[in-house]
């Protein structure tokens, strides 16, 4: 689909900010306008999911993961657990993205830290907090940087924020 | 002085005044962070409009999130979506929001989440109830610095909805859509006109009786904070801890 046609939008500032939105007269409806938004086609996606198996299927929470990784030259998934079935056959529990459209895995356990991925865990609440109250500063953020990512691989960052409580 | 009353909270105060805009046999959704709108919807449910289909977005509770967002979106384009609920980091007199950046666009002051669809909403759902907990001068602006959505358009725009109602945490108002401007129909217990009219940025249409935003009877009360307090922390459990609820 090379560009979608929406209702509403027209006369709001998010179309200044668009220049490659059209707006035409609307074909099917004389002496009224519609916004036209071209197709998005990203060069790399990448999106965490629940789970991948051996062949490289993808079970991911949503079903725009699927269209995002049609839409995508290079699909690279991060997933909570590799599992021994063939998730095509058992899609249960989420929505299936078949391995045709992925390119990589990578295991990364506790991945959407700290965001939460249900079921397997909730949004660490108290670390959002923390990053909240560090960012308001640019020395604040920067120590939130040094402390929890610059330096650090992601099973570094993995260990301390599953065994260390926030720092008040 | 702000709302006071001992006998309800704010949130069912506004929950019982959105209740009575919800009508049966239609489509009701609500998105991110609207627990007191939810509480309305709920109510009209358990009340007058035990037929009404409420979809809010994004919702745990399988009973509630019945279809997915962006079939919410395709319900509005479609033309059968008669309520949705927006707020706004910015409101102004003529309607417009602003959910974007506070500021130059280009260095904002403060990004804010974005439109999620309100571009689109605003423009497509019969009828849009705004609603914000804090009327200050801050929120209610002569114009918004960035128009995430507008409150009117031209001729060649295919518009069958827009604002309606404006809640506060202080007064109710009606958007007049031939005017573009709003009305104030009501002002919470406690709450004088003029109060309105001091934490207000724009010019609002004042008639000369103002009445109090009818309060919530012993029965819807006694709804809200039953099975709609679990539903809604279901969702939202921080509305009930923080005492969204009374009782």
């Amino acid at each position: 689909m090379p560009f979608i046609p929406s209702r509403g939008v027209i006369g709001t500032d998010l179309v200044n900010l668009h220049p490659n939105w059209k707006i035409i007269e609307d074909p099917y409806n004389e002496g009224h306008d519609i916004l036209l938004v071209p197709a998005i086609c990203p060069d790399i996606a990448i999106i965490h999911a629940f789970k991948a198996d051996q062949n490289g299927n993808v079970l991911a929470p949503g079903y725009e993961d699927r269209m995002v990784a049609q839409a995508s030259d290079k699909v690279l998934v991060t997933v909570e657990e590799i599992v021994d079935y063939d998730l095509s056959e058992d899609p249960r529990g989420g929505h299936l993205i078949p391995w045709p459209f992925v390119s990589l895995v990578v295991h990364t356990p506790k991945g959407s830290h700290p965001g939460g991925m249900k079921p397997y865990y909730e949004a660490d609440n108290d670390h959002f907090s923390h990053y909240m109250e560090a960012s308001k500063t640019r020395d604040g953020f920067d120590a939130y940087l040094d402390k929890f990512v610059r330096g650090h691989t992601e099973d570094e960052y993995r260990e301390m924020v599953t065994r260390v409580a926030v720092p008040a | 002085m702000p709302f006071q009353s001992d006998d309800y909270t704010i949130g069912e105060l506004m929950a019982t005044r959105i209740s009575r805009e919800v009508r049966d046999d239609t489509y009701v959704s609500s998105g991110a962070a609207s627990p007191v709108p939810m509480a309305g919807v709920l109510l009209a449910q358990e009340t007058h409009a035990p037929d009404m289909i409420y979809v809010p977005i994004g919702a745990s509770n399988p009973a509630l999130n019945l279809i997915s967002g962006k079939e919410v979106f395709d319900l509005a384009q479609r033309g059968r979506l008669d309520i949705f609920f927006l707020g706004g980091a910015q409101i102004d007199g003529h309607g417009n929001i602003n959910l974007t950046t506070i500021g130059d666009h280009d260095r904002p002051d403060v990004r804010l989440p974005g439109a999620a669809g309100s571009g689109m909403l605003y423009f497509m759902t019969n009828r849009i109830i705004l609603f914000r907990l804090e009327h200050t001068k801050r929120v209610f602006v002569e114009d918004v610095d960035f128009i995430t959505s507008a409150g009117s358009s031209g001729e060649r725009v295919e518009r069958p909805g827009g604002p309606s109602m404006l809640i506060t945490n202080i007064c109710v108002m009606m958007y007049q859509k031939d005017q573009k401007k709003f009305l104030l129909e009501s002002v919470h217990p406690g709450v004088t006109v003029d109060e309105v009219v001091e934490n207000t940025g724009f010019e609002l249409l004042i008639p000369d009786e103002v009445p109090v935003t009818t309060a919530p009877t012993p029965e819807q009360l006694e709804l809200l904070r039953g099975s709609i307090k679990d539903r809604v922390g279901g969702e939202y459990p921080g509305f009930v801890t923080s005492g969204g609820f009374g009782g």
